[in-house]
């Protein structure tokens, strides 16, 4: 480079560097992380939202939380919600680390993708991979008065990733945008309620299209759905009752962990009238507690695989019609139809059709670890 | 006196070779002692370490100049003297003391030599001046580097003088094809400077180059090879070091061995080595003293240290003042507690930060070393711990200029390290205004100048940019020493087997 | 005649076509396509890379014929001084259009993205600034850099190796439901994305090497964008389905977006800064053709001029333009027709016109 030409590139330089300042910095410092937020809809027909920001306390260890802030506003839009609420808070709202996304009941019942569309189209958002359906209202479970210490966010989150880890709730894998723009497949929510000091999941929440249907499954079908849906996570442990009047009570139950999902999935559908699906699924599972008996022989063995694949049989043939009857294809029953019978998913309208067609499944276990006991 | 045609040699800046001029240029020297005594002492302007001793051998009035401060008399005694005494009982034309002494009969080389170290013998009515070697040479010795320690290895290092340096070299490199190439350089200060390379195995090119280069320079001192570096570079406008500066014999030998130059200077124990590519730098001879895993893991982690140095402040200014989205939930939870009290911005915190620790090394070099140990506690402890007790700088960002200070030191080479101390900053600014943006354009423009870099025609960037396959084992990597079959530094060096 | 020293490595090559190509389009290609051609968009950017192949095949025949020209030499040899000059005022504002088109899409990208606040002058003047830092040097100093950012390729296409698992394969059936009108109609559409592989052109003579095998190093580095751009398509459209990508101009970041790895929360924005560099590169590229051909034009031999003249003829024109989608989309029109006639229709007119004059210059130097 030209020496001489250095001292006006230092003074272009110069004044970029003072002229312009920093259009687009926005300091941490300055934000307040809303981690969680909920929204509910009043008896007038308004939004209600209510977020929750981590307060902490910086100490010598570093910053600990110590608490949380719940607010809640009332509004037409979530925006709306979002401009009153920065009114409030010191700060500037944030929705960059949102991690938790809740909806109450009612207004998961009226639809759930306008509330959305702020969190899909700011670049700055995140796009909530944690959603769930609040039984009752998200403005009740934010606001409960948690009995470990943290803040709310955390502890929903933390709740979130151990029920991802034990197959009980779907995994979010992409936004939920794209389930409610495709026809041929419909979304589904786990289900949480809010108890005294804690929070539960007791299930989920079955969707058709963006609408909340009413319908849920509980937590031992989530578990079956799981399965069906094949999203084994790390495991999936299921109850099942493999003999009647044992006594004691217990000796009735065997605890299982399924290892490993093999599922088939078909759908025929050449004619327009006759459109059925079968899931055939193959597990291998491990006996995680059998209080009955003794798992000496071979014998005895392939007697409870086939004792446990009829009750699971039943039960996934109990959760899919549950399905069918919420009318809610979150196992893409129309996906599948829509690419292999593509005429036929021409000819009908899938949201009438999906509730009565034939639907069935079948489970499979082959029992390949017991412990370290017979 | 024939003060009016007397030229004044000092003045004349073609004289300054005159070591190798054949011809003789200037004076030469009178036939009678007055006239010498006179002339000498106007040449070098009366200066009073200019001492002369007379005596009187084979019945002739005969004079010795030399400097005092230059000359060891012990030397003078024992060669010259204590020899001459034996001669004077019997002497013969056969064994005239004198025959086998160097002399001349040129003013300019006797004021050179003087200049050097050796006694001036005059013998009156002789138009020859005899030389005696009396230099006295005060040296330390060869111990290792302070700033170049190795684990295992040599534990050698060169010293100021010339002659050593090049000593140490040759018992080194016991082959004919070392050439050794002397230039006299500077006005005034007249130093001697060498220039060594393997013949056959380094680019005739570069050779030529810096000997082109090196003649080019026109200046009055040349006090270091340092000093030189800057005449001969390709861009001095580059924050890059374009030659490799080392103390270390072993290293010299290494590079020599590549086809590689070096350049040593009297009264400097530093050799620069061309062409020297960006990732020279990062290589030590400890490399190859330890196991293969070992050293190519060392290299790499100096390597990310590179990366760590010149970008860690500005992605940390970038994510807390632009995109902390980045940062996990926890994470950002636990970096918003730290900074949420800090009244200024992080461009702010991270310049209080990096002055004040580039303070504390400023302090700590040139004090004694128990006073530089207090100032790095002080600085590194107690103004840490302060600082962000005070509420000035957050804990984060101490974690982040610490770490950005130990990245800048994992460097073999002091120059580059420097270097890399100073390329955080335009980053950090970069990042406080564009954000990861500022970054990648701040990074683009770092490798556009590494790609286009050139050092005495071989490209800096060498093996990356061109690229290379097989030297990456060599340069980043630190495989077995007998897989590269052939050299590699370049193509612009001939390929030789090994 | 192009000096020895000053020439390019095929393995060079291979790399300033690919990431000439390779730049602004993997972003918003997926997008394009799939508004067009739905779920089989990713079949329509294979066969608009099969067009670009033949492109390639005709721009290298032509070169042949001339191996130590570029295009701006030639083509006053073929259709005479007159047509010729028009034809380099042609491709040289062709050049600079393309390189103004990309500037001012990197502009709008950023703005949408990352920084909404910073006026699009300061970005887009911040490109252009490195464009010609790099460009006045030689095209092997270009084309050194050109490598060395291809590692951030690997890169991102780590990232997109973060998705892998959760693509549904049964978004992309049935095959072909749209039709084959509406895939190729796409192809034309996506053929656009692979704009830079003209470069050969100009940059073909400087490459060292026989003729087949520099065709052989153009096709594959072609080969390479397609193989690129087709597979990500496929994964985005897998992993929205074509109803929702239809939504969504930026699919790749918004995958990016969506997903976060244990240490990186928002990949999109790592993603993006490394997408800034192959924007970087094409630009370069560009300017780089237009800087010669102004320099042909002028009959200078000089270049560093009029690449800092280019650049400030961009500046003024991105600043001058508004930057809006639909003035983006009128720009991106005029420069895909411009690019229909200098990429495929141009070359084989004067392919056609060098063959039937039998003018061919003799390979005199072997290399």
């Amino acid at each position: 480079m030209n020496i001489s030409r250095k001292p006006i590139l230092l003074l272009v330089c110069c004044c970029i560097v003072l002229l312009t300042g920093c259009w687009d910095q926005k300091l941490l410092k300055d934000a307040k992380l809303v981690m969680a937020s909920g929204f509910d809809v009043t008896k007038e027909g308004k939004l209600l939202g209510t977020i929750v920001i981590p307060v902490f306390s910086s100490s010598e260890g570093g910053a600990k939380i110590a608490e949380s802030q719940v607010l809640s506003e009332e509004g037409d839009t979530t925006m709306d919600i979002e401009k009153e609420l920065n009114l409030k808070i010191s700060g500037q709202y944030d929705a960059s680390k949102m991690i938790v996304l809740l909806f109450g009941e009612d207004y998961a019942k009226q639809d759930i993708q306008p509330g959305l569309d702020l969190f899909y189209r700011d670049p700055r958002n995140s796009l909530v991979d944690n959603a769930a359906v609040v039984k009752g209202r998200a403005n009740d479970l934010l606001n409960i008065k948690l009995n470990e210490a943290g803040s709310m966010s955390a502890y929903l989150e933390g709740l979130f990733e151990s029920a991802q880890a034990d197959s009980v709730i779907p995994r979010q894998t992409r936004p939920m945008y794209s389930d409610f723009s495709d026809p041929a497949t419909d979304i589904i929510l786990p289900l949480i309620e809010a108890l005294k000091h804690e929070a539960k999941f007791i299930g989920l929440a079955l969707f058709n299209g963006s609408k909340y249907t009413g319908k849920d499954l509980n937590i031992a079908e989530s578990t079956i759905y799981m399965l069906l849906a094949n999203e084994l996570n790390k495991n999936s442990e299921i109850k099942v009752k493999v003999s009647e009047n044992e006594v004691p009570e217990s000796k009735n139950y065997i605890y299982i962990n399924v290892l490993n999902v093999k599922r088939k999935f078909k759908v025929i559908g050449q004619d327009v009238n006759d459109i059925s699906s079968h899931i055939h699924l193959d597990l291998k599972i491990e006996v995680l507690e059998y209080p009955d008996n003794y798992l000496d022989s071979a014998q005895k063995i392939r007697d409870l695989e086939k004792i446990i694949s009829e009750k699971l049989t039943a039960e996934a043939n109990i959760v899919i019609k549950k399905l069918q009857e919420a009318n809610s294809d979150s196992l893409s029953v129309g996906r599948r139809l829509f690419a292999f019978y593509h005429t036929t998913w021409e000819q009908i309208n899938w949201s009438e059709t999906y509730p009565s067609i034939d639907f069935d499944a079948k489970v499979n276990t082959k029992i390949i670890k017991h412990g370290v006991f017979d | 006196m024939r003060i009016d045609n007397f030229t004044f040699p000092l003045t004349s800046s073609d004289n300054n070779n005159i070591t190798q001029t054949s011809e003789p240029i200037g004076t030469t020297v009178f036939r009678s002692i007055a006239d010498n005594i006179n002339y000498l002492e106007d040449f070098f302007q009366q200066s009073q370490d200019l001492k002369n001793r007379r005596f009187v051998f084979n019945n002739k009035q005969c004079i010795t100049f030399y400097f005092e401060t230059l000359v060891d008399q012990d030397k003078l005694q024992q060669n010259f003297f204590l020899s001459l005494s034996d001669f004077t009982s019997k002497f013969n034309e056969a064994n005239y003391p004198f025959r086998n002494l160097p002399n001349t009969t040129n003013f300019d080389e006797v004021t050179q030599k003087l200049l050097e170290g050796f006694s001036a013998i005059y013998i009156d009515d002789d138009q020859h001046v005899f030389f005696v070697e009396t230099a006295a040479s005060f040296v330390r010795s060869t111990n290792e580097p302070s700033n170049e320690k190795v684990v295992r290895g040599a534990h050698q290092g060169f010293v100021e003088n010339l002659t050593i340096n090049l000593n140490l070299l040759r018992h080194r490199i016991v082959d004919r094809s070392l050439y050794i190439q002397y230039i006299t350089l500077g006005n005034k200060t007249n130093t001697k400077v060498a220039l060594a390379y393997m013949k056959g195995l380094a680019d005739e090119t570069i050779v030529e180059t810096a000997l082109t280069r090196l003649h080019n320079i026109s200046t009055d001192m040349v006090f270091s090879t340092e000093f030189l570096e800057e005449y001969i570079e390709d861009s001095t406008a580059s924050p890059f070091p374009q030659m490799l500066n080392t103390e270390r014999p072993d290293r010299v030998e290494a590079n020599l061995m590549e086809g590689k130059i070096a350049i040593f200077a009297d009264g400097s124990p530093t050799v620069l080595l061309i062409p020297s590519t960006f990732f020279a730098f990062y290589q030590s001879p400890d490399d190859y003293n330890s196991r293969v895993y070992v050293g190519s893991f060392i290299r790499m982690i100096r390597l990310f240290s590179f990366g760590v140095a010149v970008t860690l402040p500005a992605i940390y200014i970038a994510v807390i003042g632009f995109h902390f989205g980045v940062m996990p939930p926890q994470l950002a939870i636990t970096v918003k507690g730290s900074i949420d009290n800090i009244p200024y911005p992080p461009l702010v915190e991270a310049f209080i930060m990096e002055l004040t620790i580039e303070l504390i090394r400023e302090a700590g070099i040139r004090l004694p070393t128990a006073i530089g140990t207090t100032i790095s506690i002080v600085g590194g402890l107690v103004i840490g711990d302060a600082i962000v007790k005070a509420g000035l700088v957050s804990n984060t960002m101490i974690v982040i200029v610490a770490m950005t200070a130990i990245a800048c030191y994992v460097v073999p080479s002091s120059e580059m390290s420097s270097t890399v101390r100073l390329l955080r900053f335009p980053m950090m600014i970069a990042a406080a205004i564009f954000g990861f943006v500022g970054i990648a354009f701040g990074l683009m423009v770092l490798l556009i100048h590494l790609c286009k870099l050139e050092s005495f025609g071989t490209p800096y960037f060498s093996p990356i940019a061109p690229f290379r396959w097989h030297h990456l084992k060599d340069s980043i990597l630190r495989m077995p020493i007998w897989w590269s079959k052939n050299r590699n530094i370049n193509r612009y060096t001939k390929k030789m087997k090994k | 005649m192009i000096k020895a020293e000053n020439k390019i490595s095929q393995f060079q090559l291979f790399f300033l076509i690919m990431q000439t190509q390779i730049g602004i389009g993997i972003i918003y290609l997926p997008y394009e396509v799939n508004k067009i051609s739905g779920s089989d968009a990713w079949i329509s950017v294979f066969i608009a890379g099969m067009f670009v192949q033949i492109g390639i095949l005709i721009i290298w025949l032509l070169c042949r014929r001339y191996p130590e020209q570029t295009i701006f030499e030639v083509m006053s040899m073929i259709v005479g001084k007159p047509i010729g000059f028009l034809l380099k005022v042609g491709y040289t504002s062709y050049f600079l259009l393309s390189a103004i088109l990309i500037t001012l899409q990197f502009g709008e990208k950023v703005n949408t993205w990352i920084l909404p606040r910073t006026p699009i002058w300061v970005i887009s003047f911040l490109l252009i600034a490195i464009c010609i830092f790099c460009i006045k040097e030689s095209l092997k100093v270009i084309a050194r850099f050109f490598v060395v950012v291809s590692l951030l390729l690997v890169v991102l296409l780590a990232f997109t190796f973060l998705i892998l698992r959760d693509i549904h394969i049964l978004f992309v059936q049935p095959i072909g439901v749209n039709g084959v009108y509406k895939i190729l109609k796409g192809a034309s559409q996506g053929s656009f994305s692979f704009q830079g592989f003209e470069s050969l052109l100009v940059i073909l003579p400087y490459c060292l090497g026989k003729g087949v095998g520099k065709l052989k190093v153009a096709l594959s580095a072609s080969g390479f964008t397609i193989i690129f751009y087709t597979y990500l398509t496929f994964i985005t459209i897998t992993y929205f389905g074509t109803e929702a990508l239809r939504f969504i101009p930026e699919p790749v970041l918004y995958i990016m977006k969506f997903k976060y790895l244990e240490i990186i929360d928002r990949v999109d924005l790592i993603f993006f800064s490394i997408w800034i560099v192959s924007v970087a590169t094409s630009v370069m590229m560009f300017l780089y053709l237009a800087s010669i051909g102004m320099t042909h034009l002028f009959g200078k031999t000089k270049r560093t001029p009029f690449v800092y003249c280019l650049g400030a003829l961009t500046f003024i024109a991105v600043s001058l333009i508004p930057v809006n989608g639909q003035v983006i989309h009128t720009l991106g029109f005029t420069s895909n027709l411009y690019s229909i006639i200098f990429t495929f229709i141009l070359p084989i007119i004067l392919l056609i016109v060098s063959v039937v004059r039998r003018q061919k210059v003799q390979e005199d130097i072997p290399s």
